[in-house]
Protein backbone atom coordinates (compact mmCIF):
# COMPACT_ATOMS: atom_id res chain seq x y z
CA UNK A 1 0.00 0.00 0.00
CA UNK A 2 1.46 3.33 -0.98
CA UNK A 3 1.69 6.29 1.36
CA UNK A 4 -0.84 8.19 -0.72
CA UNK A 5 -3.39 5.39 -0.47
CA UNK A 6 -2.92 5.15 3.30
CA UNK A 7 -3.56 8.87 3.69
CA UNK A 8 -6.65 8.59 1.50
CA UNK A 9 -7.93 5.65 3.59
CA UNK A 10 -7.32 7.56 6.83
CA UNK A 11 -9.11 10.62 5.53
CA UNK A 12 -11.99 8.45 4.31
CA UNK A 13 -12.37 6.70 7.69
CA UNK A 14 -12.02 10.05 9.45
CA UNK A 15 -14.84 11.51 7.37
CA UNK A 16 -17.08 8.48 8.04
CA UNK A 17 -16.38 8.66 11.79
CA UNK A 18 -17.05 12.41 11.87
CA UNK A 19 -20.32 12.01 9.98
CA UNK A 20 -21.41 9.18 12.27
CA UNK A 21 -20.47 11.06 15.44
CA UNK A 22 -22.32 14.18 14.28
CA UNK A 23 -25.21 11.98 13.13
CA UNK A 24 -25.40 10.27 16.51
CA UNK A 25 -25.36 13.59 18.37
CA UNK A 26 -27.98 15.02 16.02
CA UNK A 27 -30.23 11.94 16.24
CA UNK A 28 -29.97 11.83 20.02
CA UNK A 29 -30.88 15.52 20.29
CA UNK A 30 -33.82 15.15 17.94
CA UNK A 31 -35.04 12.01 19.68
CA UNK A 32 -34.81 13.61 23.12
CA UNK A 33 -36.83 16.59 21.88
CA UNK A 34 -39.44 14.37 20.21
CA UNK A 35 -39.44 11.74 22.91
CA UNK A 36 -42.88 10.40 22.07
CA UNK A 37 -41.86 9.33 18.62
CA UNK A 38 -42.79 10.73 15.27
CA UNK A 39 -45.96 12.73 14.91
CA UNK A 40 -47.76 9.89 13.25
CA UNK A 41 -51.47 10.25 13.81
CA UNK A 42 -53.22 7.38 15.47
CA UNK A 43 -56.26 6.12 13.81
CA UNK A 44 -59.13 4.22 15.22
CA UNK A 45 -60.34 2.65 12.05
CA UNK A 46 -63.90 2.85 13.31
CA UNK A 47 -64.95 5.93 11.32
CA UNK A 48 -68.37 6.29 12.83
CA UNK A 49 -69.67 9.52 14.33
CA UNK A 50 -69.71 7.94 17.79
CA UNK A 51 -65.98 7.45 17.62
CA UNK A 52 -65.08 11.13 17.19
CA UNK A 53 -64.63 11.83 20.93
CA UNK A 54 -62.47 8.71 21.33
CA UNK A 55 -60.09 10.04 18.71
CA UNK A 56 -60.35 13.73 19.58
CA UNK A 57 -60.02 13.29 23.35
CA UNK A 58 -60.27 16.23 25.73
CA UNK A 59 -58.99 18.89 23.32
CA UNK A 60 -62.32 19.51 21.60
CA UNK A 61 -65.98 19.90 22.35
CA UNK A 62 -68.49 17.64 20.59
CA UNK A 63 -71.95 17.84 19.10
CA UNK A 64 -74.61 15.62 20.66
CA UNK A 65 -76.50 13.29 18.33
CA UNK A 66 -79.65 15.08 19.47
CA UNK A 67 -78.63 17.91 17.15
CA UNK A 68 -79.12 15.72 14.07
CA UNK A 69 -82.48 14.33 15.15
CA UNK A 70 -83.78 17.72 16.31
CA UNK A 71 -82.95 19.30 12.94
CA UNK A 72 -83.71 16.41 10.61
CA UNK A 73 -80.09 16.03 9.53
CA UNK A 74 -78.28 12.82 8.72
CA UNK A 75 -75.62 11.55 11.08
CA UNK A 76 -72.22 11.72 9.36
CA UNK A 77 -70.03 8.67 9.00
CA UNK A 78 -67.11 7.29 7.03
CA UNK A 79 -65.87 9.77 4.48
CA UNK A 80 -67.95 12.59 5.99
CA UNK A 81 -65.56 12.76 8.96
CA UNK A 82 -62.07 14.20 8.76
CA UNK A 83 -59.24 14.73 11.22
CA UNK A 84 -56.29 17.06 10.87
CA UNK A 85 -53.05 17.22 12.75
CA UNK A 86 -50.71 20.14 12.96
CA UNK A 87 -47.48 19.36 11.25
CA UNK A 88 -45.68 21.39 8.66
CA UNK A 89 -48.58 20.81 6.38
CA UNK A 90 -51.59 21.36 8.62
CA UNK A 91 -54.05 20.20 6.01
CA UNK A 92 -53.04 16.58 5.80
CA UNK A 93 -56.07 14.37 6.11
CA UNK A 94 -54.98 11.59 8.38
CA UNK A 95 -57.94 9.30 8.80
CA UNK A 96 -57.69 8.07 5.26
CA UNK A 97 -54.25 6.64 5.92
CA UNK A 98 -53.72 2.92 6.02
CA UNK A 99 -51.86 2.90 9.32
CA UNK A 100 -53.87 1.37 12.09
CA UNK A 101 -53.35 2.01 15.79
CA UNK A 102 -55.55 2.65 18.79
CA UNK A 103 -55.44 5.91 20.60
CA UNK A 104 -55.93 9.61 20.54
CA UNK A 105 -53.95 12.48 19.20
CA UNK A 106 -53.30 15.71 21.03
CA UNK A 107 -54.49 18.93 19.41
CA UNK A 108 -56.44 17.16 16.73
CA UNK A 109 -58.89 19.12 14.64
CA UNK A 110 -62.00 17.32 13.47
CA UNK A 111 -64.56 18.21 10.82
CA UNK A 112 -67.68 16.53 9.61
CA UNK A 113 -70.15 17.09 6.86
CA UNK A 114 -73.89 16.65 7.16
CA UNK A 115 -77.01 17.86 5.42
CA UNK A 116 -80.77 17.60 5.44
CA UNK A 117 -82.55 14.29 5.31
CA UNK A 118 -84.94 13.93 2.37
CA UNK A 119 -86.59 17.16 1.30
CA UNK A 120 -84.70 19.38 3.72
CA UNK A 121 -83.55 22.89 3.01
CA UNK A 122 -79.86 22.65 3.89
CA UNK A 123 -77.47 21.72 1.09
CA UNK A 124 -74.57 21.08 3.38
CA UNK A 125 -73.40 21.82 6.89
CA UNK A 126 -69.76 21.56 7.84
CA UNK A 127 -68.89 21.59 11.52
CA UNK A 128 -65.29 21.88 12.66
CA UNK A 129 -63.69 21.93 16.08
CA UNK A 130 -60.18 23.29 16.19
CA UNK A 131 -58.13 23.31 19.42
CA UNK A 132 -55.29 25.28 17.85
CA UNK A 133 -55.04 28.33 15.60
CA UNK A 134 -58.02 29.98 17.24
CA UNK A 135 -58.97 32.91 15.03
CA UNK A 136 -60.42 36.18 16.22
CA UNK A 137 -64.21 36.29 16.01
CA UNK A 138 -65.30 38.56 13.18
CA UNK A 139 -68.56 40.53 13.16
CA UNK A 140 -69.42 39.56 16.74
CA UNK A 141 -73.02 38.74 17.68
CA UNK A 142 -74.61 37.77 20.97
CA UNK A 143 -77.21 35.15 21.88
CA UNK A 144 -78.16 33.84 25.34
CA UNK A 145 -74.84 34.86 26.84
CA UNK A 146 -72.80 33.38 23.97
CA UNK A 147 -70.62 35.58 21.77
CA UNK A 148 -70.02 34.30 18.27
CA UNK A 149 -68.69 35.52 14.95
CA UNK A 150 -70.81 35.53 11.80
CA UNK A 151 -69.94 35.85 8.14
CA UNK A 152 -72.66 35.80 5.47
CA UNK A 153 -72.34 35.57 1.69
CA UNK A 154 -74.83 35.16 -1.14
CA UNK A 155 -73.43 34.35 -4.56
CA UNK A 156 -74.19 32.67 -7.88
CA UNK A 157 -73.75 28.97 -7.24
CA UNK A 158 -72.19 27.86 -10.48
CA UNK A 159 -71.48 30.84 -12.66
CA UNK A 160 -70.55 28.73 -15.72
CA UNK A 161 -73.44 26.26 -15.86
CA UNK A 162 -76.30 27.18 -13.62
CA UNK A 163 -76.42 30.87 -13.04
CA UNK A 164 -80.07 30.87 -11.99
CA UNK A 165 -79.23 29.31 -8.67
CA UNK A 166 -77.74 31.27 -5.84
CA UNK A 167 -76.01 29.91 -2.79
CA UNK A 168 -76.52 31.42 0.63
CA UNK A 169 -73.55 30.71 2.87
CA UNK A 170 -73.24 31.60 6.53
CA UNK A 171 -70.33 30.81 8.77
CA UNK A 172 -70.63 30.86 12.56
CA UNK A 173 -67.63 30.72 14.85
CA UNK A 174 -67.53 30.42 18.61
CA UNK A 175 -64.93 29.57 21.25
CA UNK A 176 -65.49 27.02 24.01
CA UNK A 177 -63.37 25.81 26.87
CA UNK A 178 -61.87 22.50 25.74
CA UNK A 179 -63.05 20.65 28.84
CA UNK A 180 -64.08 21.32 32.43
CA UNK A 181 -60.55 21.10 33.79
CA UNK A 182 -58.86 23.72 31.64
CA UNK A 183 -59.08 27.33 30.57
CA UNK A 184 -57.64 26.49 27.15
CA UNK A 185 -60.08 26.97 24.33
CA UNK A 186 -61.10 25.33 21.12
CA UNK A 187 -62.96 26.96 18.27
CA UNK A 188 -66.15 25.50 16.90
CA UNK A 189 -67.36 26.65 13.52
CA UNK A 190 -70.37 25.82 11.42
CA UNK A 191 -70.73 26.61 7.72
CA UNK A 192 -74.24 26.30 6.31
CA UNK A 193 -75.04 26.37 2.60
CA UNK A 194 -78.53 26.77 1.17
CA UNK A 195 -79.30 26.90 -2.55
CA UNK A 196 -82.05 29.25 -3.63
CA UNK A 197 -83.60 30.75 -6.71
CA UNK A 198 -82.14 34.03 -7.91
CA UNK A 199 -85.44 35.77 -7.39
CA UNK A 200 -85.80 34.74 -3.75
CA UNK A 201 -84.64 37.17 -1.11
CA UNK A 202 -81.61 35.98 0.83
CA UNK A 203 -82.83 37.64 4.02
CA UNK A 204 -85.16 34.76 4.92
CA UNK A 205 -82.27 32.30 5.07
CA UNK A 206 -80.48 34.16 7.84
CA UNK A 207 -83.24 33.21 10.26
CA UNK A 208 -83.10 29.55 9.21
CA UNK A 209 -79.32 29.45 9.68
CA UNK A 210 -79.51 31.25 13.02
CA UNK A 211 -82.01 28.72 14.33
CA UNK A 212 -79.74 25.88 13.33
CA UNK A 213 -76.76 27.51 15.03
CA UNK A 214 -78.70 28.13 18.24
CA UNK A 215 -79.70 24.48 18.21
CA UNK A 216 -76.03 23.60 17.83
CA UNK A 217 -75.20 25.70 20.88
CA UNK A 218 -77.78 23.71 22.87
CA UNK A 219 -76.12 20.49 21.82
CA UNK A 220 -72.45 21.15 22.47
CA UNK A 221 -71.10 18.62 24.99
CA UNK A 222 -67.78 17.61 26.48
CA UNK A 223 -66.32 14.17 26.22
CA UNK A 224 -67.69 12.13 29.09
CA UNK A 225 -64.85 11.72 31.61
CA UNK B 1 6.62 -0.84 6.46
CA UNK B 2 5.92 0.42 10.00
CA UNK B 3 3.84 3.22 8.55
CA UNK B 4 1.87 0.71 6.47
CA UNK B 5 1.13 -1.38 9.62
CA UNK B 6 0.07 1.77 11.46
CA UNK B 7 -2.23 2.66 8.56
CA UNK B 8 -3.93 -0.74 8.68
CA UNK B 9 -4.37 -0.44 12.44
CA UNK B 10 -5.99 2.99 11.98
CA UNK B 11 -8.30 1.58 9.36
CA UNK B 12 -9.41 -1.26 11.70
CA UNK B 13 -9.94 1.15 14.61
CA UNK B 14 -11.86 3.52 12.34
CA UNK B 15 -14.08 0.76 10.98
CA UNK B 16 -14.72 -0.58 14.50
CA UNK B 17 -15.74 2.89 15.66
CA UNK B 18 -17.96 3.27 12.60
CA UNK B 19 -19.60 -0.07 13.43
CA UNK B 20 -20.18 0.95 17.06
CA UNK B 21 -21.80 4.24 16.01
CA UNK B 22 -23.95 2.44 13.46
CA UNK B 23 -25.13 0.03 16.18
CA UNK B 24 -25.91 2.96 18.55
CA UNK B 25 -27.94 4.76 15.89
CA UNK B 26 -29.80 1.56 14.99
CA UNK B 27 -30.64 0.87 18.66
CA UNK B 28 -31.85 4.48 19.13
CA UNK B 29 -34.03 4.29 16.05
CA UNK B 30 -35.49 0.98 17.22
CA UNK B 31 -36.11 2.10 20.81
CA UNK B 32 -37.59 5.51 20.01
CA UNK B 33 -39.58 4.72 16.90
CA UNK B 34 -40.44 1.04 16.94
CA UNK B 35 -41.02 0.18 20.61
CA UNK B 36 -44.18 1.32 22.36
CA UNK B 37 -42.75 2.90 25.48
CA UNK B 38 -46.11 3.50 27.09
CA UNK B 39 -45.74 7.25 26.96
CA UNK B 40 -47.82 9.78 25.10
CA UNK B 41 -51.51 9.58 24.49
CA UNK B 42 -51.67 5.94 23.62
CA UNK B 43 -54.75 4.09 24.76
CA UNK B 44 -55.09 0.38 25.26
CA UNK B 45 -58.19 -1.66 24.64
CA UNK B 46 -58.66 -4.74 26.78
CA UNK B 47 -61.30 -7.38 27.39
CA UNK B 48 -63.76 -6.63 30.16
CA UNK B 49 -62.62 -9.75 32.07
CA UNK B 50 -59.13 -8.30 32.45
CA UNK B 51 -60.20 -4.92 33.76
CA UNK B 52 -59.56 -5.43 37.46
CA UNK B 53 -56.37 -7.38 36.88
CA UNK B 54 -54.96 -4.60 34.70
CA UNK B 55 -55.90 -1.66 36.87
CA UNK B 56 -55.30 -3.29 40.29
CA UNK B 57 -56.65 -1.89 43.53
CA UNK B 58 -56.57 1.85 42.90
CA UNK B 59 -59.90 1.97 41.12
CA UNK B 60 -63.59 1.48 41.81
CA UNK B 61 -65.68 -0.89 39.71
CA UNK B 62 -69.26 -1.84 38.99
CA UNK B 63 -69.80 -5.51 39.68
CA UNK B 64 -71.05 -7.87 36.99
CA UNK B 65 -74.31 -8.29 38.93
CA UNK B 66 -75.20 -4.78 37.79
CA UNK B 67 -75.16 -6.01 34.21
CA UNK B 68 -77.24 -9.09 35.02
CA UNK B 69 -79.83 -7.28 37.14
CA UNK B 70 -80.38 -4.53 34.59
CA UNK B 71 -80.24 -6.74 31.54
CA UNK B 72 -77.23 -4.92 30.12
CA UNK B 73 -74.52 -6.02 27.77
CA UNK B 74 -71.11 -4.54 27.24
CA UNK B 75 -70.50 -2.84 23.88
CA UNK B 76 -67.51 -4.48 22.19
CA UNK B 77 -64.99 -2.30 20.39
CA UNK B 78 -64.28 -3.27 16.81
CA UNK B 79 -62.07 -1.88 14.12
CA UNK B 80 -62.10 -2.47 10.41
CA UNK B 81 -58.98 -4.34 9.52
CA UNK B 82 -57.92 -4.66 5.88
CA UNK B 83 -58.39 -8.27 4.82
CA UNK B 84 -57.38 -7.75 1.24
CA UNK B 85 -56.92 -4.81 -1.11
CA UNK B 86 -60.70 -4.36 -1.29
CA UNK B 87 -62.27 -6.04 1.72
CA UNK B 88 -62.24 -5.15 5.38
CA UNK B 89 -63.08 -7.42 8.27
CA UNK B 90 -64.29 -6.46 11.72
CA UNK B 91 -61.51 -6.99 14.18
CA UNK B 92 -62.52 -7.38 17.83
CA UNK B 93 -60.22 -5.25 19.97
CA UNK B 94 -61.79 -5.64 23.40
CA UNK B 95 -64.40 -3.91 25.54
CA UNK B 96 -62.67 -1.39 27.78
CA UNK B 97 -60.43 1.52 26.88
CA UNK B 98 -57.57 2.26 29.25
CA UNK B 99 -56.23 5.77 28.95
CA UNK B 100 -52.67 6.60 29.78
CA UNK B 101 -52.11 9.48 32.18
CA UNK B 102 -54.11 11.94 30.14
CA UNK B 103 -55.04 14.06 33.09
CA UNK B 104 -51.59 14.24 34.64
CA UNK B 105 -52.86 12.88 37.94
CA UNK B 106 -50.35 11.03 40.05
CA UNK B 107 -51.81 7.54 40.00
CA UNK B 108 -49.84 5.96 42.79
CA UNK B 109 -49.63 2.83 40.66
CA UNK B 110 -46.55 0.79 40.37
CA UNK B 111 -45.38 2.05 37.01
CA UNK B 112 -44.04 -1.35 36.16
CA UNK B 113 -47.58 -2.67 36.22
CA UNK B 114 -49.45 -0.09 34.20
CA UNK B 115 -49.67 3.66 33.82
CA UNK B 116 -53.39 4.04 33.50
CA UNK B 117 -55.43 6.74 35.13
CA UNK B 118 -58.80 6.18 33.52
CA UNK B 119 -60.87 3.37 32.07
CA UNK B 120 -64.11 3.55 30.16
CA UNK B 121 -66.66 1.20 28.71
CA UNK B 122 -70.26 1.26 27.59
CA UNK B 123 -73.26 -0.93 28.31
CA UNK B 124 -76.54 -1.14 26.45
CA UNK B 125 -79.88 -2.82 27.13
CA UNK B 126 -79.45 -6.30 25.81
CA UNK B 127 -82.95 -6.96 24.55
CA UNK B 128 -86.36 -5.46 24.13
CA UNK B 129 -88.07 -6.46 27.35
CA UNK B 130 -90.53 -3.61 27.42
CA UNK B 131 -88.19 -1.17 29.12
CA UNK B 132 -86.88 1.97 27.48
CA UNK B 133 -83.56 1.10 25.80
CA UNK B 134 -80.69 2.71 27.66
CA UNK B 135 -76.98 3.24 27.34
CA UNK B 136 -74.72 3.28 30.40
CA UNK B 137 -71.34 4.92 30.15
CA UNK B 138 -68.93 3.88 32.93
CA UNK B 139 -65.72 5.79 33.64
CA UNK B 140 -63.42 4.75 36.46
CA UNK B 141 -60.52 7.00 37.39
CA UNK B 142 -58.05 7.68 40.16
CA UNK B 143 -58.48 10.81 42.25
CA UNK B 144 -61.63 12.86 42.64
CA UNK B 145 -62.95 15.94 40.95
CA UNK B 146 -62.68 18.97 43.22
CA UNK B 147 -65.49 20.71 41.39
CA UNK B 148 -68.01 18.04 42.32
CA UNK B 149 -69.94 18.03 45.56
CA UNK B 150 -70.00 14.48 46.90
CA UNK B 151 -72.77 15.15 49.37
CA UNK B 152 -74.91 12.02 49.10
CA UNK B 153 -74.09 8.72 50.72
CA UNK B 154 -74.24 5.18 49.39
CA UNK B 155 -75.16 2.35 51.78
CA UNK B 156 -71.54 1.25 52.26
CA UNK B 157 -70.37 4.72 53.30
CA UNK B 158 -69.06 5.87 49.92
CA UNK B 159 -70.11 9.35 48.89
CA UNK B 160 -71.51 10.37 45.56
CA UNK B 161 -72.33 13.53 43.63
CA UNK B 162 -75.48 13.98 41.60
CA UNK B 163 -74.13 15.74 38.53
CA UNK B 164 -77.51 16.31 36.89
CA UNK B 165 -80.72 16.98 38.71
CA UNK B 166 -82.65 17.01 35.45
CA UNK B 167 -82.26 15.36 32.06
CA UNK B 168 -79.14 16.67 30.34
CA UNK B 169 -77.75 16.33 26.85
CA UNK B 170 -74.86 13.94 26.36
CA UNK B 171 -73.03 12.90 23.21
CA UNK B 172 -75.34 9.99 22.38
CA UNK B 173 -78.59 11.24 23.85
CA UNK B 174 -80.17 12.61 27.00
CA UNK B 175 -79.78 11.36 30.54
CA UNK B 176 -78.18 11.91 33.92
CA UNK B 177 -74.88 11.29 35.59
CA UNK B 178 -73.68 10.35 39.09
CA UNK B 179 -70.12 10.28 40.31
CA UNK B 180 -69.15 8.04 43.22
CA UNK B 181 -66.14 8.77 45.38
CA UNK B 182 -64.63 5.89 47.30
CA UNK B 183 -61.55 5.36 49.42
CA UNK B 184 -59.21 2.86 47.83
CA UNK B 185 -56.23 3.05 50.17
CA UNK B 186 -54.26 4.99 52.73
CA UNK B 187 -50.66 6.18 52.65
CA UNK B 188 -49.76 7.27 56.20
CA UNK B 189 -52.50 9.66 57.17
CA UNK B 190 -53.43 10.46 53.60
CA UNK B 191 -56.46 8.66 52.24
CA UNK B 192 -56.46 7.72 48.59
CA UNK B 193 -59.71 8.13 46.70
CA UNK B 194 -60.96 7.11 43.31
CA UNK B 195 -64.07 7.98 41.39
CA UNK B 196 -66.59 6.13 39.31
CA UNK B 197 -68.77 8.13 36.96
CA UNK B 198 -71.94 6.51 35.73
CA UNK B 199 -73.94 8.17 32.99
CA UNK B 200 -77.26 6.70 31.93
CA UNK B 201 -78.76 8.00 28.70
CA UNK B 202 -81.49 7.26 26.23
CA UNK B 203 -80.21 7.47 22.66
CA UNK B 204 -81.20 10.55 20.68
CA UNK B 205 -82.99 8.42 18.10
CA UNK B 206 -85.34 7.01 20.79
CA UNK B 207 -85.97 10.22 22.72
CA UNK B 208 -89.11 11.18 20.83
CA UNK B 209 -90.69 7.75 21.43
CA UNK B 210 -91.12 8.44 25.14
CA UNK B 211 -92.17 11.27 27.41
CA UNK B 212 -89.57 13.13 29.44
CA UNK B 213 -91.14 11.67 32.61
CA UNK B 214 -90.78 8.10 31.32
CA UNK B 215 -87.17 8.70 30.37
CA UNK B 216 -86.35 10.33 33.69
CA UNK B 217 -87.95 7.51 35.65
CA UNK B 218 -85.99 4.87 33.75
CA UNK B 219 -82.70 6.76 34.04
CA UNK B 220 -83.16 7.40 37.77
CA UNK B 221 -83.97 3.73 38.40
CA UNK B 222 -80.80 2.51 36.67
CA UNK B 223 -78.62 5.08 38.44
CA UNK B 224 -80.08 4.13 41.80
CA UNK B 225 -79.42 0.48 40.99
CA UNK B 226 -75.78 1.23 40.04
CA UNK B 227 -75.06 2.62 43.50
CA UNK B 228 -75.62 -0.84 44.99
CA UNK B 229 -72.96 -2.47 42.86
CA UNK B 230 -69.86 -0.38 43.49
CA UNK B 231 -66.98 -2.61 44.43
CA UNK B 232 -63.22 -2.64 44.87
CA UNK B 233 -60.55 -4.99 43.65
CA UNK B 234 -60.76 -8.24 45.60
CA UNK B 235 -64.39 -7.79 46.72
Amino acid sequence: MTRGKIVTAKVFVGIICTVLILGTVFMTTILIIFRNGPNVPYELSDKSYRNIPNVGGDCCVYVSENFFYDNNLYIPGGDDIYFNTYGENGDNWIVNGSRYRNGRVKNLKYSFLTGSNQGGQFDSIIITCNPKNIMRLQNQQKHNGYTYGLKVEDYVKDSENDNNTMEYRCEYTINFKRNVNTSKECQLSMIVKISHDKDASAEQFKEVCDELFFSLLDNVVYRNV
Amino acid sequence: MTKIKSGKKGLIVGLTLALIFAVIVSVEIYVFFCVDMGSGNVDTIIRYNYLQKKTTNSMLYLSEDFLDDNNLEIVPIYSSKPDSALDFVNNYLGDVILEYNTHKISTGFNKNVIKTDLYRYELVSSSDNGNIPIRVNVVGAVGTNKKHKYDKEVGNGDKYAVLDTELTKYFTGIGKSYEIKGQVGKVGLIKKYSRLKITVTVDAQNVNDYTQEQIEERVDAVLASALKYVQRYGD
